[in-house]
């Protein structure tokens, strides 16, 4: 008789409904678990993406009757602190662009400010870069991209924590549910474990048997986990959400092996939970 | 095969010990009886022998190997070179004969063919071959008794012990068991054989180890 014949008519956890609906459970949990990984590492590359481009940009705005000649000598100094990659002055055309969606038809009335784009380097010093500016321009405003990726960043780590936190919930949860069922199936055949024991069984040849019963159904429950993923992701791709992102391997191997985590738990806790029942 | 030397055992919150400083041997290819009246530790005695408890004073040999305590694993690995037969058979009700029989096998790792190979002729030998697909609920008491026994010795043990195999069976299926133990006798095998039937012990005249108050008499 083979381990698996033992299994299968000595041990067996089938008669319990909640063991029953393992794989349904591990496809379901395992698939929400993929696509909350999944959403964090697009986010992460999203955010990390972006936070390259925005960190790099302050603007100065200054009156539009600013001293040409003061100006000129800031450009040269600015020019040559550290950090300082870039100083370039806004043309009046792009000026305009850039406020005509805010004042309307009647920015062409205003006096323009005068607006330079500085591109920084993370070694820049923007306190002394301010100070320097307002020390000839006291009325000057700045547009510093380091401020709204501060902003930006403490949210995108709220919600990273968040989809954490739901992604350890449900293996608690998963964990949970197969640590009661291994528990209840296995205090329901006391008798068969002590007649096993009689014969020479040890622990772990009887913690073997229930693992792989639930090994079993919870690799049947990735693959099931990996259909629901593949679906999804053909649904978002055509939908246009996932265009240029599909391809990323980060973020195919994280929506992979997330659901192969809910299965590593459940292993993990049906091993453990066998190991405590089979030795008291 | 196995000795006690001075061995005591003590239930938690009992005022006496169940059994207490007992010493003997059963030396190899020997046929003992353990006799005595109900309460006067012989369940108890029994179940250290096949190390389900573990005595709380003295220390018990078994197959070369001495102590007071035994891992779990060094159980498991110490009973798979005993066969132990029990009054209620405990027979696993669902799977067949074969399969019941089998299990002693399976975890010595023996290969499939090899297994059906010593089943069959194990329970031709208990006179059961043709029951080999029959589910335990569907055998009297004798013929399980019969597979729990077959199951106990189809790994060829150097050490038998059973508790009272012919109490739930009449007079002639307990005489067809007791032969069949004596059997396994004459071919070596160490047999202990706990009962409370005084005829049974007088009509086969082995050596009897006699409890009474958790003591051995002699």
């Amino acid at each position: 008789m083979s381990i698996a014949t033992v299994a299968r008519k000595a041990l067996s956890l089938q008669k319990d409904p909640v063991f029953r609906l393992l794989v349904v459970m591990t496809a379901l949990l395992g698939w929400v678990t993929a696509m909350g990984l999944g959403g964090l590492v697009m986010l992460q590359q999203t955010y990390q993406s972006w936070e390259l481009n925005q960190a790099s940009q302050f603007s100065v705005y200054l009156r539009s009757d600013a001293s040409a000649q003061t100006m000129a000598n800031l450009v040269v100094d600015l020019e040559t602190r550290r950090g300082v990659e870039k100083v370039e002055k806004m043309t009046d055309g792009a000026v305009t662009a850039l406020l005509t969606p805010l004042l309307g038809d009647d920015v062409q009335k205003q006096p323009l400010p005068q607006v330079f784009n500085l591109t920084l380097h993370s070694t820049a010093d923007r306190d002394a870069l301010r100070n320097r500016v307002l020390q000839d321009f006291p009325t000057a405003e700045f547009d510093d991209g380091n401020q709204l990726v501060a902003d930006v960043g403490a949210l995108v780590r709220a919600v990273q924590w968040a989809a954490a936190a739901l992604v350890t919930i449900l293996l608690l949860i998963m964990g949970l549910l197969v640590a009661l069922t291994v528990r209840a199936g296995l205090r329901g055949q006391k008798r068969s474990l002590s007649i096993m024991q009689y014969v020479g069984a040890t622990d772990s040849f009887l913690e073997l048997i229930v693992v792989r019963q639930v090994l079993w159904r919870s690799l049947l429950g990735w693959v099931g986990a990996l259909l629901l993923i593949a679906v999804s992701c053909a649904a978002l791709w055509s939908s246009g959400i996932l265009a240029g992102a599909l391809f990323n391997p980060l973020l195919l191997a994280t929506v992979a092996l997330g659901p192969l985590l809910l299965t590593l738990t459940t292993l993990i806790v049906s091993w453990t939970t066998a190991g405590w029942v089979i030795r008291k | 095969m196995i000795r006690f030397d001075n061995v005591v055992f003590q239930y938690p919150g009992a005022s006496t010990p169940a059994v207490d400083r007992i010493s003997f041997e059963l030396a190899p290819g020997t046929f003992h009886f353990l006799c005595g009246p109900s309460g006067a530790g012989k369940t108890t005695l029994f179940r250290m022998m096949y190390l389900d408890l573990q005595p709380t004073g003295g220390s018990i040999t078994a197959f070369n190997k001495s102590g007071r305590r035994f891992s779990r694993t060094e159980v498991a690995i110490l009973r798979r070179k005993m066969g132990i037969v029990f009054q209620d058979y405990r027979l696993l009700p669902h799977l067949t004969v074969q399969e019941n029989v089998e299990i002693p096998l399976t975890l010595h790792g023996q290969p499939s063919a090899a297994q059906l190979k010593a089943v069959k002729e194990i329970l031709e030998w208990v006179g059961l071959g043709h029951k080999l697909k029959a589910m335990p609920a569907e055998l009297s008491g004798g013929e399980q008794q019969r597979v729990a026994i077959a199951r106990a010795v189809v790994n060829r043990p150097k050490f038998l012990i059973a508790d009272e195999p012919t109490g739930n069976v009449d007079a002639l299926m307990g005489r067809k068991i007791m032969h069949l133990f004596t059997e396994l006798h004459k071919h070596g095998t160490t047999v202990l054989v706990a009962t409370h039937d005084r005829e049974l012990v007088k009509n086969f005249g082995f050596p009897t180890l006699y409890l009474e108050n958790g003591k051995l008499k002699v």
